[in-house]
């Protein structure tokens, strides 16, 4: 993984040798030379290894970082992201060796805080999630290069995801602090507005959640609680970390906290109200095979008992994100994962 | 020490293997997929994963008897 290749000068042979290696996401790479390289590290230390990639134990040096910043056309100042999302993603409760070999198409979104986000020029406006902004799309694609090439989660051999899914190319974000009613996300881990940070989360990719119609923040809470129900989610099954998000769309979030909502009162009800019938969640697709507290499984002795979808209303991660417009999304996360909040040094 | 996978795992494991540095760890692998099989099938899996077991309990004490 760290050997340094010799590659012609030449843009087509380096796309050519990256297909034959199998390096990267099969887009074309951005060559990196050994200036683009240093100019990407900045003078840190390039021997300087932030740990080892899972499942195939890629040591990850801030030169190889770097290097797959630089391929995946990034702007110099990405490393210091980078590098805490890397960090983020070898913390044990990520449990990135799940998440990178799983059949379940999980995929770390990372989600940029603080002044960083603004430095950058990350979008938390209007399509957030999709193509057009080079900061969100290049970001997300340096963390899947270096899962690829670092931790070798490539289709079919590291990484057994059945489908698959557009996440696994690129999947970064930051907050729309301009249009939020809430503090930012990171001050719930307990770090200060002014600190720029990422969080890193599991997750499947979004489920739209479309509310034209309700005027009271209960009413359109209730809608996404629906979404939060369906059997098919991993997380009925496993609560090793059972990280769900929620999207809310500017619009909502606004309505809801127009109507005394805070972050923590969403979290609360959708707890509650994602709940389903133990009868019904005997239908899902691993109870036999479920991981529950012991707390669960007492309520699971009766069918009529509730039990919810998530294990805490802290694992609900509330985000306000996105553009103009009656939408927000609920996405299911891996069962496996907890996400985890780190500062940018 | 041997480590349980099915046929769509191999290859994973034979790589965590090789990357953990640890290439003689004995692999007894069976059919895929483990989830959502009959009664049958289940035994069927067993059949195959029970001899090997025991292929490699018996290495095992062989190589410890020296």
């Amino acid at each position: 993984v760290n050997a340094r290749v010799q590659v012609v000068a030449d843009f087509e042979a380096l796309q050519r040798l990256a297909a034959e290696r199998r390096w990267g996401d099969g887009l074309p790479i951005i060559p990196p030379t050994e200036e683009r390289v240093a100019a990407m590290l900045d003078g840190a230390d390039p021997d300087r290894s932030v740990g080892a990639i899972p499942p195939g134990y890629g040591e990850a040096t801030l030169e190889v970082l770097a290097a797959n910043a630089v391929m995946a056309g990034c702007q110099p100042k990405a490393l210091p992201v980078l590098v805490a999302a890397v960090e983020a993603m070898l913390e044990p409760q990520f449990n990135l060796a799940g998440v990178q070999a799983t059949t379940h198409p999980v995929a770390p979104l990372l989600v940029v805080h603080g002044p960083v986000a603004a430095e950058m020029g990350v979008n938390g406006g209007s399509g957030v999630l999709g193509p057009g902004v080079a900061a969100n799309a290049t970001l997300g694609r340096a963390v899947r290069l270096v899962l690829m090439n670092v931790g070798l989660a490539r289709p079919g051999e590291g990484d057994l995801s059945t489908h698959g899914g557009p996440a696994k190319f690129s999947y970064c974000m930051t907050e729309n602090m301009a249009e939020s009613p809430w503090p930012e996300y990171h001050t719930t881990a307990g770090l200060e507005p002014s600190d720029s940070a990422v969080t890193v989360i599991g997750l499947e990719a979004p489920h739209n959640v479309q509310d034209h119609q309700s005027t009271t923040g209960a009413r359109f809470a209730n809608i996404l609680a629906d979404a939060m129900r369906e059997l098919g989610h991993n997380g009925w099954a496993i609560s090793r970390g059972n990280d769900f998000a929620v999207l809310l769309g500017p619009e909502h979030a606004q309505m809801l906290a127009a109507d005394g909502w805070s972050r923590e009162d969403l979290q609360r009800f959708l707890y509650h109200r994602s709940c389903r019938r133990v009868g019904e969640v005997m239908e899902a697709g691993n109870w036999t095979g479920r991981e529950w507290p012991v707390w669960m499984n007492a309520l699971a002795e009766n069918p009529e008992n509730l039990v919810p979808a998530v294990r805490r209303p802290e694992e609900i991660r509330v985000f306000v994100t996105g553009g103009p417009g009656k939408h927000s999304a609920v996405v299911p996360g891996f069962g496996g994962s907890a996400a985890v909040t780190r500062r940018i040094s | 020490v041997a480590m349980l996978t099915t046929t769509a795992f191999e290859p994973l494991a034979r790589m965590q293997m090789h990357a953990l540095g640890d290439e003689s760890l004995d692999l007894i692998v069976i059919a895929h997929p483990l989830g959502g099989i009959t009664q049958a099938m289940l035994e069927q899996r067993c059949g195959e994963a029970v001899p090997q077991g025991l292929a490699w309990f018996e290495g095992e004490a062989r190589r410890r008897q020296g």
